[in-house]
């Protein structure tokens, strides 16, 4: 069996780590001792992070990265390597996110969501595994989302950029396995709707305005899995049961899951309230939601999501049955 | 797959055998624990340094004995065979662009691997037991060797016989036996039919042309007796003595106080590592019949090329991001071709961890830009040599490392009489952190272009030989 490392052994980099996942996850960790090199565009917020991480007693250090700029991104790795002397864990977590159908958003735009979402993970990924594989050993993990293997509609920029983070974390561990690095690990996370500032700031272009689709998990579950990552790598984990489901039901009739699902994100994503075009924080961050939380979990809240997925539930093992 | 026996003269500890199988297991994919023996040596080799000083002494000398034939087996000794033996530890599942020939060399080993192609040796050690002449006896031990070498030569007519006598570093297995190292002086038929069928048409050959020589003597027809070896004293200071020579004499014993070796009449090429040019032109010959292409890549001494490979590598990973930052110093018949690749090292190889080598490689730290991690496997011949490089100077060598410096299976405490180094060096390569896999092979243009744009820096010669006349 796999050795457990230690997380308060661990030198550890985020990205996005100023709000939502990547800051819970900065608090998780630094309540186990890890040390950490905490990236995101918000100076300000970061540095709150990073104060907010000491007090629990870790080493911290905030380093402003645009996840989009080569540059910026090597240097976060230099910064972190010589920091602390290795880079045992980097957690690439930064996304912008996008709501407009395919052909009614704006190119530039659309685009944007895959250059940070994707092309910042590969960016993260390169500027890294030279010092994985210099050292033998380091986590990569890939901050991925459910709808990295079950699609969605309205989000497709998204949509394609964290099926192509599943894709990328694949074929890298692919490589890794080709050559014998046994101790460089790729561990590909993929949560349901979370409770993060997220949604405030995605750029929309529907008309509509956007919620979180229930059901919505804590990001302090998120963190935990991360940790569960360092301790003990695995290929792919889903957080929130309903992820796992999703999933499942995917695989087992993607025809009519595609139809329900479609449904199921137009009545559940977007609210019928009037919106106006926003390009959210896709190239401006913004100062505003900075907190861990996107105040989208309510206590005893209509389990709407719960009962949704129940149904879905139902209705593919009738249809799996029929097809008997 | 079973293993390939060799022919029972093949000596498991000579450099050309060592490094065939080093390539050839490269070529399969595969490292090279044990210098590529049998792997039930992994747990008996350490086992030898738990022995005494001189019982260690002993066991060196032991072990050397146990490889060689006698005198009058000789004659049973075939070129052929021998160079069907190495042919046949090649893969031939493929075309190679190209294959070396020549000169015994650890550093271009790397760089054949780095090609992605084998290296065919000129020379090869037969070891021969011999009774009765003392190590510093010179003179004994030219004339007990003249009728054996007749023996073999008659019988061999493909080899030149360099009769090796070196009471210096081959002091202790000296006791029990001679180094016949014989020559092909023609391309072995077992050499023409592998080229043959593994090199892609219009291929090239890639002569070694080591133009080192040595002071020795001719004693016969195609026979010569050197005295000494390379490494630590120049055959002036063999010849003619000094004042370490005679303490070398002095601590081992002898009851002499310096040696009484015969004249020598022409320098020719050393026995180990210079190539003998009577073999280029029947590749020439074979080359031009076949429609081959011919590069000689010449150099001087055995440690010439190693600053060059070592560049080149080191290049190499540059251009895959790597960080180019880690030298791993070989020596020897201690190298891994697979291993230096798998973490990202700039190879750098020593004929023997001897006073010039160690110079030759602290001029290549001076002139390059620092590593941070320099490793170093130190191969041990069992005597405190005249011009041996003491552990010390080893040591200061790695403190150059701008992060670590490390010996790879050395025990500093019992160098140079470190027998279990000839198993630990892989499993201590193998604690090297770095993991970069095994990258494509190298183009051989890419070799040229390298030593183009060092404007001499190198003092490695690329001879292109003029195209061969278009066949039909």
């Amino acid at each position: 069996m796999p050795r457990r490392k230690k997380v308060s052994d661990s030198v550890v980099v985020i990205t996005g780590a100023s709000s939502g996942i990547g800051k819970a996850t900065a608090y998780e960790l630094a309540h186990h001792g890890a040390a950490l090199v905490l990236a995101s565009r918000r100076e300000e917020a970061l540095d709150e992070v990073r104060k907010r991480c000491e007090e629990r007693g870790a080493h911290a250090l905030a380093v402003p990265t645009d996840v989009t700029n080569e540059d910026q991104v090597k240097e976060l790795a230099k910064r972190a390597a010589e920091t602390f002397g290795r880079i045992d864990v980097w957690m690439n977590n930064a996304a912008v996110t996008l709501f407009g159908k395919v052909e009614e958003t704006p190119t530039r735009p659309y685009f944007r969501v895959i250059e940070t979402n994707l092309f910042g993970y590969i960016l993260g990924a390169r500027a890294v595994l030279p010092y994985f594989r210099e050292q033998g050993h380091g986590t990569l993990i890939n901050m991925d989302s459910v709808v990295g293997s079950t699609p969605q509609p309205y989000t497709s920029a998204y949509v394609i950029s964290k099926a192509g983070i599943r894709a990328l974390s694949a074929s890298i561990r692919m490589e890794l396995s080709l050559d014998g690095a046994k101790n460089i690990h790729v561990s590909t996370i993929m949560p349901a709707t979370i409770d993060t500032p997220f949604f405030q700031h995605a750029a929309n272009y529907t008309g509509r305005e956007v919620k979180a689709m229930e059901p919505v998990y804590p990001p302090e579950k998120v963190a935990r899995a991360v940790v569960q990552m360092i301790e003990s790598p695995k290929r792919e984990v889903y957080v929130g049961a309903a992820g796992r489901l999703m999933a499942a039901e995917h695989a087992v009739a993607p025809g009519f899951w595609e139809w329900m699902g479609a449904r199921q994100v137009d009545a559940n994503h977007l609210k019928e309230t009037p919106a106006e075009q926003s390009e959210g924080n896709l190239w401006e961050p913004s100062s505003r939601y900075t907190g861990v939380h996107g105040g989208w979990q309510h206590d005893g809240g209509f389990p709407i999501g719960k009962l949704a997925l129940a149904g879905t539930a139902l209705a593919v093992a009738a249809v799996t049955l029929r097809r008997r | 797959m079973m293993r390939k026996l060799p022919p029972k003269y093949i000596a498991n500890f000579d450099s050309s055998v060592a490094m065939v199988r080093s390539t050839a297991r490269f070529l399969q994919g595969k490292d090279f624990p044990t210098l590529g023996l049998a792997p039930f040596l992994k747990g008996i080799l350490p086992l030898a340094n738990q022995l005494p000083k001189k019982a260690r002494e002993m066991d060196f000398a032991l072990g050397s004995w146990a490889e060689s034939v006698r005198p009058e087996s000789l004659d049973s000794v075939r070129a052929e065979d021998a160079a069907r033996w190495i042919t046949g530890l090649y893969p031939e599942d493929r075309q190679y662009p190209a294959v070396m020939v020549g000169a015994t060399n650890g550093a271009m080993v790397h760089l054949a691997a780095a090609l992605g192609v084998p290296w065919l040796p000129q020379s090869l050690l037969i070891p021969v037991s011999q009774l009765g002449v003392h190590p510093d006896d010179v003179k004994e031990g030219m004339e007990a060797g003249i009728e054996p070498g007749r023996r073999l030569l008659r019988a061999n007519p493909d080899f030149q016989l360099h009769h090796v006598h070196d009471p210096n570093q081959h002091r202790l297995m000296l006791h029990l036996m001679t180094a016949f190292r014989v020559k092909w002086i023609r391309l072995a038929r077992a050499y023409r039919q592998f080229i043959s069928r593994t090199l892609a048409p219009g291929g090239t050959i890639i002569v070694l042309d080591c133009t080192l020589t040595w002071p020795t003597t001719q004693v016969g027809d195609r026979h010569f007796f050197q005295f000494g070896v390379p490494g630590g004293a120049e055959p002036e200071e063999l010849m003619h003595g000094s004042d370490r020579v005679r303490d070398f004499l002095q601590r081992y014993g002898s009851h002499r106080e310096g040696w009484d070796a015969p004249e020598p009449d022409a320098d020719r090429p050393e026995a180990e590592w210079g190539f003998e040019g009577r073999l280029l032109d029947d590749i020439e010959d074979f080359a031009d019949e076949r429609g081959y292409r011919i590069i000689r890549l010449g150099f001087e001494r055995p440690e010439d090329p190693s600053p060059f490979v070592a560049d080149l590598f080191r290049a190499g990973y540059r251009e895959r991001n790597l960080f180019a930052n880690r030298l791993l110093v070989s020596s020897a018949i201690l190298h891994d071709p697979w291993w230096t690749l798998q973490t990202g090292s700039a190879p750098f190889w020593l004929s023997s961890p001897v006073e010039p080598a160690a110079g030759k490689l602290e001029r290549y730290l001076d002139e390059s830009e620092p590593f941070d991690y320099i490793h170093a496997m130190l191969f041990s011949h069992g005597v405190e040599s005249v011009g041996l490089a003491g552990i010390d100077r080893w040591r200061r060598i790695l403190s150059r490392a701008r992060k670590q410096g490390s010996f790879v299976g050395v025990d500093e405490e019992e160098f140079p009489r470190d027998v279990a180094s000839l198993s630990r060096y892989h499993d201590e390569l193998k604690q090297i952190p770095s993991r970069y896999g095994i990258p494509g092979s190298m183009r051989l243009s890419r070799v040229k272009e390298f030593l183009d744009s060092a404007h001499d820096l190198y003092p490695v010669q690329w001879i292109e030989e003029e195209e061969p006349a278009t066949v039909g």
